[in-house]
């Protein structure tokens, strides 16, 4: 068993309307029905365009929302109906680091004591030795140890965003899910906060689900690639495989929109057609087929499988 | 290069150097700068000044009270039954020719404490009222904010004067009856507090973090959400002493012997065409009491706005 994480069938619906009795008349399904797994010592990117149910699935899998159906296995143990006190013990293993740094960071408690008193929850009762931790920690994302006594406002966007990857690594964790890590950071920090979680990674053996609308990212980061698309997962692939055979029409969109690195280079362009279908009313069978240039009267009858296509390569689309 | 241009660049340097190595002093230096900017904004508040001024002049008077008079406030003294204000009694004296202002100074003290314990009770049980029904919603929200809305429908007065009918009269049973009957204001404002600080993302943080429910109220939520609840206890408690006179004046309060402000002002009340000043002082302390209080949560509540 080398699974560390494994989603089966995980959706997660939200009642938006109700009727006079209180019963739901619509639901925004916003995640619906998601099949994933992470092996240990893996990354796995989760990509699509904002609103396409990727922080949800992180949310639900660390059940901060709860699932509406499907399963969440985590280190072969089924973590889905867990309460909030069982969950406790499961979140020394499974970790967030959270898209805003300074939102995720409470104003009023000192770098150096925000990581202390994680330690302190853990069990780390002798006060020596958690300070030596803190340091330690410290060392490990790069910050200095003057700044163990500093604010959170008195950092910038980078230095917070190390402090709460210091905190999430505070308690062992084996699986980190990245919810955005570098999305709220300015360009030139960005490769750092890349760099430090890949060495990170390397280094701890950590396992990563890292979520994020930024291609390039997630091509540095992964070991796989899984592309959703309002609510559903529709390709999965090793990185490499992806990034230069994506046989979904979304995937294939979504990959030509990365800007050109070198000057002069040239690329087609797929610019899909139309908005993104209400999660509300998703269309029938296949989501993309309405701004998919290859639709078939199929598409819309009958909802393509998962099909395997060759190693670790899947896709969810009838052409194949 | 030149020599005078490296020596360009060393000075260059240098200046570098020397504006980083102040920025960085200063940031060491921020925790105090926000405490001292504070104080500072507080004090060019006219209000608050004023309202500090007569806040400290009360405290004072109360803790010092019997090295500011050599007269006693319980023994009557014949000779000088209802003199008016003299040297000698600079508030005059009551029917049994106790000084008034001798009273009033130790009527400070049972204003004070009265207030302060009733604020401070009330404001525990509002506090974590409000934290449970913001933090855990639901059936929880429900019943609390029910109760909470049943008594704040009531005018604090009444509710005292309620619990009071029920609890006897007497100044402990005043503290409690304050207590009881002005907590729903802490509870809704702290509700409101957690409900939004509750969606921030460091709670979910702390929860992640493996962090207990208890744990995260009072370390993580209550700290933040306290700025609005201190205010509102300065403001409160002018209030708690405007009611624990009421009692008294009503004779549901300090019972006489006893020097409270509201038992002073009530034995005025049938000599107020022959002897005014026995009513006219204890009612000038309270207003003047609680106006600096007033001047002075209203400063606070002025300074602490983010928008001001």
């Amino acid at each position: 068993m080398n699974k560390i994480l494994e989603v089966k069938n995980l959706k997660k619906h939200y009642p938006v309307k109700k009727n006079l009795y209180g019963k739901t008349r619509e639901t925004v399904k916003a995640v619906d029905g998601i099949d994933l797994h992470i092996n240990y010592g893996e990354v796995l990117g989760l990509v699509g365009e904002s609103g396409c149910g990727k922080s949800t699935t992180g949310r639900t899998i660390l059940r901060l929302l709860d699932p509406t159906e499907g399963q969440i296995i985590f280190q072969g143990r089924d973590i889905t109906e867990y309460s909030r006190k069982q969950m406790r013990s499961v979140y020394k293993d499974m970790q967030l680091i959270f898209q805003d740094p300074f939102a995720s960071l409470n104003p009023r408690k000192k770098a150096g004591n925000a990581i202390e008193e994680v330690l302190y929850v853990h069990k780390v009762k002798d006060k020596a030795e958690r300070k030596e931790r803190v340091r330690e920690l410290f060392n490990m994302v790069g910050l200095r140890q003057e700044e163990l006594e500093k604010y959170p406002h008195e950092f910038s966007g980078g230095q917070r965003q190390r402090i709460v990857i210091a905190r999430a690594l505070a308690v062992n964790p084996k699986l980190i899910v990245c919810d955005e890590p570098v999305a709220a950071l300015d360009v030139s920090i960005q490769a750092q906060i890349v760099n430090l979680l890949t060495g990170l990674q390397k280094r701890l053996g950590l396992s990563y689900l890292f979520i994020s609308h930024d291609l390039r990212v997630v091509k540095y980061m992964s070991d796989r690639v899984a592309v959703m698309y309002l609510g559903k997962i529709v390709e999965t692939a090793p990185a490499d495989e992806l990034f230069n055979n994506p046989l979904h029409p979304y995937s294939q969109a979504l990959l030509s929109s990365i800007a050109a690195i070198r000057p002069g280079e040239k690329r087609k362009k797929i610019v899909l057609e139309g908005e993104v279908p209400s999660p509300v009313n998703p269309p029938s069978g296949c989501r993309f087929r309405t701004r998919c240039k290859y639709a078939m009267k199929r598409c819309s009858e009958i909802e393509p499988k998962l099909k395997h296509v060759g190693g670790e390569h899947f896709v969810r689309c009838h052409l194949h | 290069m030149s020599i005078y241009q490296s020596r360009d660049v060393k000075a260059h340097a240098d200046k570098v150097w020397f504006e980083r190595d102040t920025v960085l002093e200063k940031k060491h230096d921020k925790d105090i700068s926000i405490l001292l900017d504070f104080i500072r904004k507080l004090f060019k508040h006219k209000g608050a000044v004023i309202g500090a001024a007569i806040i400290l002049v009360f405290i004072l008077t109360a803790v010092f009270a019997p090295w500011l008079t050599s007269y006693d406030y319980e023994s009557p003294d014949i000779n000088a039954m209802l003199q008016a204000p003299s040297w000698e009694h600079p508030f005059g004296t009551d029917e049994f020719g106790r000084d008034i202002l001798t009273r009033i100074i130790y009527g400070s003290r049972i204003s004070l404490k009265v207030s302060l314990i009733a604020v401070a009770v009330s404001l525990v049980i509002g506090t974590v009222l409000g934290a449970l029904a913001g933090y855990y919603g639901g059936v929880v929200d429900y019943i609390i904010t029910s109760i909470t809305d049943i008594a704040w429908s009531f005018p604090t007065t009444l509710l005292a004067i309620a619990f009071i009918a029920a609890l006897g009269p007497g100044l402990q049973n005043v503290i409690i009856a304050i207590a009881l009957a002005s907590w729903s204001g802490y509870c809704r404002v702290v509700r409101g507090e957690v409900l939004s600080l509750r969606q921030r993302e460091f709670i979910e943080a702390a929860r992640i973090l493996g962090m207990s429910d208890s744990r995260i109220i009072f370390k993580h939520i209550l700290p933040n959400a306290l700025t609005p609840v201190v205010v509102m206890a300065t403001l409160e408690l002018p209030k708690a002493i405007v009611i624990e006179a009421s009692l008294s004046f009503l004779g549901l309060g300090a019972q006489p012997p006893l020097p409270s402000w509201g038992v002073i002002l009530d034995s005025g009340k049938g000599l107020i065409g022959q002897a005014p000043w026995v009513s006219f002082f204890p009612g000038l302390m309270i207003m003047l009491v609680v106006l600096g209080f007033n001047l002075f949560g209203d400063a606070l509540r002025d300074v602490l706005d983010p928008k001001s």
